[in-house]
């Protein structure tokens, strides 16, 4: 079975919420935002700068609760 | 909870009201409608508090659903006949609601775009949505906003009237992104609360369309498709707070 990206994994949690293309958008748009790296390339230690990124987008539209239980939960994963 | 049982339930009750009313050939302005008005009114205004309260002060979908529920409440006291019979203060109330109605899409559409998502929806297809949501909403609205507009000199009820116009096109027009932030989200959670609150908007925008058929359909018929839309997109609203408030619930506590 192929091994999933530290994106993929992320892409895949946050299409629960978002969907699996706005999701894909979100995860590339802030790859390339607070990484400056493409979401292919987002290695593991660059994991926890990506899911703090992410925060205020889940935020808003979640609210804060279910945002940093799914965030956490990412991080926990992913670690 | 089942977010697919929550897009049914309005269309269900409405489709139900619709026959009752149509088999008891209620004129309009029957008290049964009065009731179904206040009854329906009052679970949108709960219902999109119940949307606001996963989120925190300071967050723009607070006020977004807030706004919303403040709207409909105004609307309910429309239906108290102490406050029905003062026609300034059914005048005011309308004239906020049509306010808070305009302005909660404008908030939530964009706290959307805020949060950096505004990629996922291709910019040419959100213009010619809008343009054209916006072409329907004048067709709709834009005569009796018009009409509004030319009796401002001499009748200082005409800018209630108007105010109300704009409110109409503005929220008419918001179905647009509504609609695309939903199909952008789609199979994802957030696509329900979305999705419904554009259903909702729809079913205003059908609500305005009905009084096109005035002189066409007999006045019970009339009445009767008037008060089920009014019964859907209330019913709308209040599954689309609903649903944000499950969606918005940590998904290690929700429901199984």
């Amino acid at each position: 079975m192929a091994t999933l990206t530290p994106a993929q994994c992320i892409v895949a949690a946050l299409a629960v919420h978002l969907g699996p293309n706005t999701a894909q958008v979100a995860v590339k748009a802030f790859a390339e935002r607070a990484l400056g790296v493409h979401a292919e390339e987002v290695r593991l230690d660059q994991v926890p700068t990506l899911l703090q990124a992410l925060r205020p987008m889940l935020r808003t539209l979640v609210g804060q609760r279910a945002s940093d239980e799914t965030l956490e939960r990412l991080g926990r994963e992913l670690r | 909870m089942r977010l697919r049982l929550l897009a049914v339930l309005p269309l269900g009750v409405a489709t139900v009201f619709l026959l009752a009313a149509l088999a008891a050939a209620a004129p309009p302005g029957a008290s049964a409608y009065r009731w179904a008005t206040l009854t329906v009114t009052l679970l949108a205004a709960a219902g999109c508090f119940a949307g606001s309260r996963p989120f925190a002060s300071g967050d723009p979908l607070r006020y977004g659903w807030l706004l919303q529920s403040w709207g409909y409440l105004l609307l309910a006291t429309r239906t108290i006949p102490a406050l029905r019979d003062i026609p300034a203060a059914a005048t005011l109330a309308v004239l906020l609601a049509n306010v808070f109605g305009a302005l909660s899409p404008v908030l939530m559409v964009r706290a959307w775009y805020g949060t950096g998502l505004g990629s996922a929806i291709p910019p040419v297809r959100r213009r010619i949505a809008v343009l054209a949501a916006l072409a329907v909403a004048l067709i709709l609205a834009g005569p009796s906003t018009s009409l509004a507009a030319a009796r401002l000199a001499g009748n200082p009820t005409a800018i209630l009237d108007l105010i109300g116009g704009v409110g109409d096109i503005v929220s008419l027009t918001l179905f647009a992104p509504l609609l695309l932030i939903a199909v952008a989200m789609r199979g994802g959670r957030l696509a329900w609360p979305w999705g419904l609150l554009a259903g909702g908007l729809f079913c205003w925008l059908l609500c305005d369309a009905v009084a096109f058929a005035d002189g066409c359909l007999p006045p019970a018929i009339l009445g009767a498709l008037s008060q089920s839309l009014r019964v859907a997109a209330c019913l709308f609203y209040a599954a689309a707070g609903v649903a944000q408030r499950e969606v918005s619930r940590p998904r290690e506590s929700a429901a199984p």
